[in-house]
């Protein structure tokens, strides 16, 4: 067993893999070793303990050999555990100090899509998220733009580079600038190399010196003030003043080409405070000039050399340097003639703005030109002197230095410009009120300034500019600022272009979803200050732009899948993008929402095969109209209700089915006596030719017959409703017109997915026959698939339903008649259960309908053909109305098999 | 003529008995005279009118001698990883040494009868026919391969059943003290068990567990008092020559204070 201590950086929490504890967050815990069993560890819950008092383990006295590091190394000691579980359970870096970056290279980059800024470290943060800022140590620390979350700590500026590993150039305050414009997707063409250390104002006339001479160190009859009586290390000049600020520095000419160096000297506190950095006995200042090295002493010094003609090496205890443009640009140039030539050139060794030590010389008599720096800052509260030494005889200092301090009334000034909006310059612009009143006041005015922000500046900084010498509409950037006694170069205040102001395009992913689909996209972020446009093409898709930020609506339905394009606009002063998305709306196969099954049919081949209705009873057998043989009239008032009389015993019936088509005289159902002579019968018949006739008729004496259509098809399914309103006519009377009254007939097919009922098919002239008389009682049994073992039919039958209709009642609308013959099992429920209803051979009306209940069982029958939950080739088919009902209601298979009960899909109803 | 009388034991002892706990009571009733055990003033100091009866010892092994065999916080026997990864059941031996130290009465009145090596009680209470039911002179290694494999290996004492009769029930009452030292720890305390033949041959080996016990977050560094009672049957000759000891598995480091054991035989 070993328990492996593991810091999960992405859940800022360790955990202690191998062992059972759960995980914990970071600085929680805190290792320690066991004061009784110093071979054991503990592990302590800080958080606990403080909030309780009581020191609360996580694990207690666990022998640290159980325990190793995250890469399953053993710990040596017990206290060396320990201390390792207090460091990966405390991981500083998400606050706080930040992470440490000395001497760490730091590559930063954007992602692909400009919205994640990667450091090669494996951070990363959001653009905007994170801001680069100089904290007064020559480091950049990295911080969050909102809250006080410290990311990043002493980030060399020469330590930083780009996605390419190409270290950015410039000082720290262009390395800033450019992180910054980094992090906020700035305009990077925009950026001006200039590293704003020469707008320091120290004291630019300067004091003279007091020095002291070492070694082998003297000043020279003449008007020189240091020469060496030898040509070892062990000589030298120093100064008795020191300088301690950032910007400050000496000054001093040499004359006559030698070896010659010049650089800072700690003074003994500074040095004594550890405040140097390298060898520290190169930065002992008491061997400055002593021991015969050019090192001693120094901090760092630079060195000039006849071979070179000018800049030759660094010496002192941290040579770490950064070649500058005068180290190699001092060939040829007029200080460097007169320099060998033996005249006076001068020199300036300083602390520069940024904290670097800075050798420099002057070019043209305007410009400091700068030889050669340290690649790293001093530490706050250094303190150096001004030390020359020399490894020639003929060397010169010719003029006793002088020492520039900042002048207690002089800020450091940082002049800045600013493009904004594009060509249109303004400056000076200063970041404190203090450098603008005082540029004011040295420029004649009287120490007064005002503010100026930029929407193109990303940073948002409040600048000042001073009332005089303002200029808010230059035409080109400015040229170094001569005003105050020296030349101030600007550095620009990195604006973002009109392009980088125009509000970035809309992009999204397109979406495909099916139609009826709620869809909601936003297209413009809280907070946006551009404004938004939206076009849909084509039109009609549903959705709808609220004008602000949202994109929503329902999702039309659609025929095809269709694909929208969304054309996002958005605009503001600075210009307009257009970005597109697409919503494609997917076609969806309705889902059946019918309470029917339909998965089942019973198939019909002719030779007898056919159902028949177990009871031949009147009270069973609604068409039997309670085998009553009388005349009926119609509604005494009403011709559009069922009859009023008292034998009226109105039905209705509906059969959904698909015939083969077979050439034969074929019945798909039939109620009544069978084929002998003089049996009446009334049915649904299906003609050699397909034609589809209501029949009512006496075998032997003639038949009123409706031709309900021609020709049917053998490759739909039909459904043939028949409701009879109750009246029955003499021969006389069994006319077309009265027939026509009598009936509602509709059809409907799978053509149209059973959408339509139809109109009523019992119309005049489709009474193609009729003068028999309707008096007659009936009998016998209901049969499907034929009149029972004879006009046997060739088809399915997938569903069929006979049932009272009330007396004195209006027909069934076409929703009922719809729901009659698509969808039975629904129609039962919402138009037959809890209603009144008529039994079978009762002339009045029973009340409360319900499944499963005998008299309402007798009053309507509804067959599913296979669909019902008893159905089955034993069982027959039975009555969904009373599915135990064996003896009346059910259907029992004549002449078929077990196979006859089919699958089937009828469009529009399974 | 009967006696009705309850007599309830407490400690006095703190180092033994932490909570100032009842240590017995006996509710006798109806005690049959002829078997009552009487002073030298008649009156009633023991029975066995009943045939249950028991030994208590707090002599484990390890208690530590620098602190008058008495566990000092956060001082126990290790039940460490090596344990952890065989899944090994840690067996408690009992020392004779430590006996004598620790199982002397407390009490003056009845007058303890002075002899050791049985228990606590110094052969009170024991079930009738009884010497003794802990045999602090048994060391395994002694009598069997000190390299095998039964888990007794090096251990010392026994919970002695040889004076069992079939149909006896062997109800021990562990008392111990856990404290853990990773979180999420559970430990099974049991009855280490192993039959013997006649001849002292072991047949099989075993644990009889009792309810395991655990232990969460919040519980590591802390001490914890636990009191298992565990029961075995004694139908055959295998168990009545068995050997068993109280016994630990867990499955992470735990430190043990093994505090003593009530071993009772109900009839």
């Amino acid at each position: 067993m070993s328990i492996k201590i593991k810091r999960n950086e992405q859940g800022n929490c360790i955990n202690f893999e191998g062992s059972s504890n759960p995980t914990y967050w970071n600085a929680c815990l805190s290792g320690e070793v066991d004061s009784t069993d110093l071979d054991t560890v503990n592990v302590v819950n800080d958080i606990i303990t403080a909030t309780s008092g009581v020191k609360q383990y996580e694990f207690y006295r666990v022998p640290f050999t159980d325990f190793t590091d995250r890469d399953g190394n053993s710990f040596a000691t017990a206290q060396e555990c320990a201390d390792y579980i207090t460091a990966q359970a405390n991981v500083v870096g998400l606050g706080g100090s930040g992470t440490d970056l000395t001497d760490v290279v730091t590559c930063v980059k954007l992602d692909d899509t400009s919205t994640s800024i990667m450091f090669d470290n494996g951070h990363a943060f959001g653009v905007n998220t994170i801001k680069a800022v100089d904290t007064g140590d020559g480091l950049i620390t990295i911080k969050s733009e909102l809250g006080d979350i410290t990311h990043f700590t002493k980030l060399d500026p020469l330590n930083v580079c780009d996605g390419d590993g190409v270290t950015i150039p410039g000082g720290l305050s262009d390395v800033i600038n450019y992180l910054n414009e980094l992090f906020t997707v700035g305009a990077f063409e925009a950026i001006v190399i200039a590293d704003p250390y020469s707008t320091m104002i120290a004291d630019v006339s300067g004091v003279d010196t007091s020095v002291n001479y070492v070694g082998y160190g003297l000043d020279p009859v003449g008007n020189d003030v240091f020469g060496s009586t030898n040509s070892n290390s062990q000589n030298g000049l120093k100064t008795v003043e020191t300088i301690d600020q950032a910007g400050e520095y000496f000054t001093f000419d040499i004359r006559v080409e030698g070896v010659i160096g010049f650089g800072l000297i700690h003074s003994q506190s500074s040095y004594d405070n550890g405040y140097w950095s390298g060898n520290s006995g190169y930065a002992d200042p008491t061997r400055f000039g002593i021991d015969n090295s050019a090192h001693y002493g120094f901090q760092f010094s630079h060195w000039f050399h006849p071979t070179p003609n000018g800049s030759w090496t660094n010496y002192g205890a941290n040579t770490a340097y950064s070649m500058r443009a005068g180290w190699s640009n001092f060939n040829g140039t007029t200080e460097q003639a007169d320099w060998l030539a033996g005249n006076p050139i001068k020199v300036r060794c300083g602390i520069d703005t940024n904290g670097f030590i800075s050798i420099e010389t002057l070019r043209d008599g305007t410009d400091w030109v700068v030889h050669a720096r340290t690649s790293y800052p001093i530490q706050q509260g250094s303190e150096f002197h001004l030390g020359i030494k020399t490894n020639s005889t003929s060397a010169r200092v010719y003029s006793l230095p002088k020492v520039h301090l900042l002048e207690p009334a002089a800020p450091v000034m940082n002049f800045r410009f600013i493009e904004s909006p594009d060509n249109n310059f303004e400056y000076p612009l200063f970041a404190t009120e203090e450098e603008a009143n005082y540029y004011d006041e040295q420029n004649g005015g009287t120490g007064t300034s005002h503010t100026h922000t930029y929407t193109d500046d990303p940073t948002g900084t409040t600048w000042y500019m001073p009332d005089t010498n303002g200029e808010m509409s230059g035409t080109s950037a400015p040229a170094a600022d001569l005003t105050l006694g020296q030349p101030a170069s600007y550095t620009e205040i990195t604006s973002l272009s009109n392009a980088d102001l125009t509000p970035a395009q809309f992009s999204s992913l397109d979406i495909t979803q099916e139609e009826g689909t709620n869809v909601n996209i936003q297209v413009t972020p809280a907070g946006a200050s551009w404004s938004t446009s939206v076009s849909i093409t084509p039109s009609g898709s549903g959705l709808v732009y609220d004008g602000y930020s949202v994109i929503q609506g329902t999702l039309t339905d659609v025929g095809a899948d269709t694909t929208y394009t969304i054309s996002v606009t958005r605009a503001n002063s600075y210009g307009s993008t257009t970005g597109t998305m697409t919503v494609t709306a997917t076609d969806v196969t309705p889902v059946p929402t019918l309470d029917t099954p339909w998965t089942k049919a019973l198939d019909f081949s002719g030779s007898s095969e056919h159902t028949k209705q177990i009871s031949n009873y009147s009270s069973k057998n609604p068409i039997s109209m309670g085998f009553t043989g009388t005349t009926v009239a119609a509604h005494s008032t009403d011709a559009s209700k069922t009859s009023d009389a008292i034998y009226s015993r109105p039905w209705a019936t509906s059969v959904v089915f698909k015939a083969d088509r077979n050439n034969s005289n074929q019945h798909i159902w039939n109620y009544g006596e069978g084929a002998s002579n003089n049996n009446d019968n009334i049915s649904l018949r299906l003609a050699a030719n397909g034609d589809l006739f209501l029949v009512w008729g006496q075998e032997g004496s003639g038949s009123n017959e409706l031709k309900i259509t021609t020709n049917i098809s053998s490759l739909h399914w039909y459904g043939v409703y028949i409701a009879f309103k109750g009246q029955r006519f003499s021969s006389n009377n069994a006319t077309a017109a009265n027939l026509t009254d009598a009936f509602d007939v509709r059809i409907m097919s799978s053509i149209d997915s059973f959408a339509s009922v139809g109109f009523n098919q019992s119309g005049v002239s489709k009474w193609t026959s009729t003068g028999l008389g309707m008096g007659r009682a009936f009998g016998g049994n209901l049969t499907i698939g034929g009149r029972y073992g004879n006009r046997s039919f060739h088809g399915k039958v997938a569903s069929m339903v006979v049932t009272t209709l009330k007396a004195n009642q209006v027909m069934p609308t076409d929703n009922e008649i719809l729901k009659m013959t698509t969808d039975p099992i629904k129609w039962v429920n919402n138009f037959k259960v809890g209603n009144s209803y008529r039994r079978a051979s009762f002339g009045s009306a029973s009340s409360n309908f319900q499944i499963n209940q005998t008299n309402s069982a007798e009053g309507t029958q509804v067959w599913l053909m296979g669909d019902g939950s008893l159905d089955s080739y034993a069982n027959g088919m039975r009555n969904y109305i009373q599915t135990g009902d064996q003896n009346n209601t059910k259907m029992q298979l004549n002449s078929m098999v077990s196979n006859d009960i089919e699958t089937v899909n009828i469009n529009g109803l399974t | 003529m009967p006696i009705n009388t309850t007599t309830t034991v407490r400690s006095s002892d703190d180092s033994q008995h932490p909570f100032d706990d009842v240590e017995s009571v006996s509710n006798l009733n109806v005690i049959d005279n002829s078997k009552a055990i009487v002073n030298t003033a008649g009156e009633v100091i023991s029975s066995k009118a009943g045939e249950t009866g028991y030994s208590h010892t707090g002599a484990f092994a390890g208690k530590p001698l620098t602190n008058n065999y008495v566990w000092e916080s956060g001082e126990g026997l290790r039940y460490d990883a090596t344990d952890v990864s065989n899944g090994t059941y840690k067996v408690f031996s009992l020392d004779k040494d430590v006996h004598l130290a620790v199982d002397n009465p407390y009490w003056s009145t009845p007058a303890p009868t002075g002899v050791k090596n049985i228990g606590l009680f110094e052969g009170e209470n024991l079930p009738d026919g009884f010497t003794s039911l802990i045999d602090y002179d048994f060391i395994y290694n002694d009598n069997y391969d000190a390299s095998g494999s039964t888990g007794f290996e090096g251990s010392t004492g026994r919970i002695k059943l040889n004076e069992c009769v079939y149909g006896d029930q062997l109800r021990v009452r562990f008392d111990f003290n856990v404290i853990p030292q990773i979180a999420n720890t559970t430990i099974e305390p049991a009855l280490w068990y192993s039959n013997r033949a006649d001849n002292d041959d072991i047949t099989f080996t075993f644990p009889l567990t009792a309810s395991p016990v655990f232990y969460g977050t919040g519980t590591v560094g802390n001490t914890y008092l636990n009191r298992i009672e565990i029961s075995a049957w004694i139908t055959s000759n295998e168990d009545v020559n068995a050997l068993t000891l109280p016994a630990i598995k867990a499955d992470n480091p735990v430190i043990i204070q093994p505090l003593g054991i009530l071993v009772t035989i109900l009839r």
